[in-house]
This record gives C-alpha cells, sequence and structure tokens, in this order.
C-alpha cells in the first residue's frame, strides 16, 4: 500500500467536514502532545462528532489557525475554544489491535508540575523495551 | 468493467480521495487516493459500463498523448483499481 503524504490542514479539514457530515474517522495521529496517552505514528484514534463536551475529553480542535489533538483541562467561559471543537476521540486502537475508550486522566491531569519527570522516566522506560524488543 | 457502487470522489489538497458513502467509519489510514488523471478518468466512468479502451481514449483526448503511452499507462491504473476493489468486471 501507498503512502500519501499530505499537509496536516488538508488531511484534518477533512476529516473535519467527515465527522460534521456524521462519520466516525479512523487515523493515526502525529506527534507527542499526548503522549503518553496516544503516541504519534504509532497508536489509531477513533473521532466522532462531539456531544456534550467534559474536562479530561480528548478533542481534535481548530484553534488559530490549526488543528490539535488536545485534551480539554476546563470549561467554564470558554467559549470561543469550544467552537474550534471539530470531533472527539472515542476509542485509541494499538498497532496489536488492542482498544479502549480514553479516560478523563484525572491524576495526570492534576500533575502538571511533575508531568515533566513523568514524561521523561516514560520515554526511557519505552527506549528500553523497544531496545530489548 | 463497472465502477462499484456507492464512492464518492471528494478533492483533498492535490489529490483525490474516494470515500465510501454509507460506510460509518472512515479509515484514514487505508484511504483510496487518486492523482489528477485518474480522478478526470474515474469521474468519466463512474456509474457506466466501460473498456480498456474508454480509459485510453479518455487519456488521450484529455491530455493530448499518443495512443500507446495512454495504452501503457491505462494497464497499471486497472490492476491497482481492481486490487483496491473499487471496479469490478
Amino acid at each position: 500500500m501507498e503512502k500519501v503524504l499530505m499537509p496536516n490542514e488538508v488531511m484534518l479539514g477533512e476529516i473535519s467536514r467527515l465527522i460534521e457530515e456524521g462519520h466516525e474517522v479512523l487515523m493515526i495521529p502525529k506527534g507527542i502532545s499526548m503522549l503518553p496517552f496516544i503516541r504519534g505514528e504509532k497508536d489509531h484514534v477513533r473521532l466522532c462528532k462531539p456531544g456534550k463536551l467534559q474536562v479530561g475529553n480528548i478533542v481534535l480542535a481548530y484553534i488559530d489557525g490549526r488543528y490539535v489533538l488536545h485534551r480539554i483541562y476546563a470549561l467554564k467561559g470558554d467559549r470561543i475554544t469550544l467552537m474550534g471543537v471539530k470531533g472527539v476521540v472515542t476509542e485509541i486502537i494499538t498497532p496489536e489491535g488492542r482498544s479502549h475508550k480514553p479516560g478523563k486522566a484525572w491524576l495526570w491531569r492534576h500533575t502538571i508540575g511533575l508531568r515533566k519527570y513523568l514524561l521523561k522516566i516514560y520515554r526511557k522506560t519505552n527506549k528500553l523495551l523497544n531496545h530489548n524488543n | 468493467m463497472k465502477t462499484k457502487k456507492g464512492f464518492t470522489l471528494r478533492p483533498l489538497g492535490n489529490e483525490y480521495i474516494l470515500i465510501a458513502e454509507g460506510v460509518e467509519t472512515v479509515n484514514f489510514n487505508q484511504m483510496i487516493s487518486l492523482n489528477e488523471s485518474a480522478a478526470m478518468l474515474w469521474e468519466n466512468v463512474d456509474g457506466k459500463n466501460f473498456d480498456t479502451d474508454t480509459l485510453i481514449n479518455l487519456l488521450v483526448e484529455n491530455y493530448g498523448i499518443s495512443h500507446e503511452q495512454a495504452a501503457k499507462d491505462i494497464q497499471p491504473l486497472i490492476q491497482s483499481w481492481k486490487k483496491a476493489g473499487i471496479i469490478e468486471d
């Protein structure tokens, strides 16, 4: 199968339109912003039309002229940010086919100060595990 | 040959993609993408009976290339469409 590379804005724009039309979309996101929950260019995510959004949801949003996959940290009074939400992640599927529903990451959301250390440990462990495989 | 029913051609950047209508989940990891000339051919034969010559003639008419060149280009395209399951005999 041939891999077609598309600019993020083009591909995610089309994905947003498809979600808006009522489709669910499976895609492999790029980047490290959702680590350790979603591993860029590895895990698949299922996106669907957002209903009532909650803190902790992972969403595809169009903010400041670009598309991002992020977790909602606060909702109060932040209407502009929410208007940019195009889809919500309802399932994460690993390359091995294991599937799970994304949690709200309560603990993770309350460890902002510690996060860089936790991510460092995560990356080191991952590197070791990959090296051993 | 005939195109399979239920596909919609949509532009995506410099390419085109075929979206299966009525399918709830669109899998962006296994998308059928067509370049500009393949998309032109698809649009012209979608929903109709066609053969290799139909496609060759379309290429000759639209791109001004020789019949020989068009015949050479069309074979791999038909194979890839068959492999992708978007046309049937």
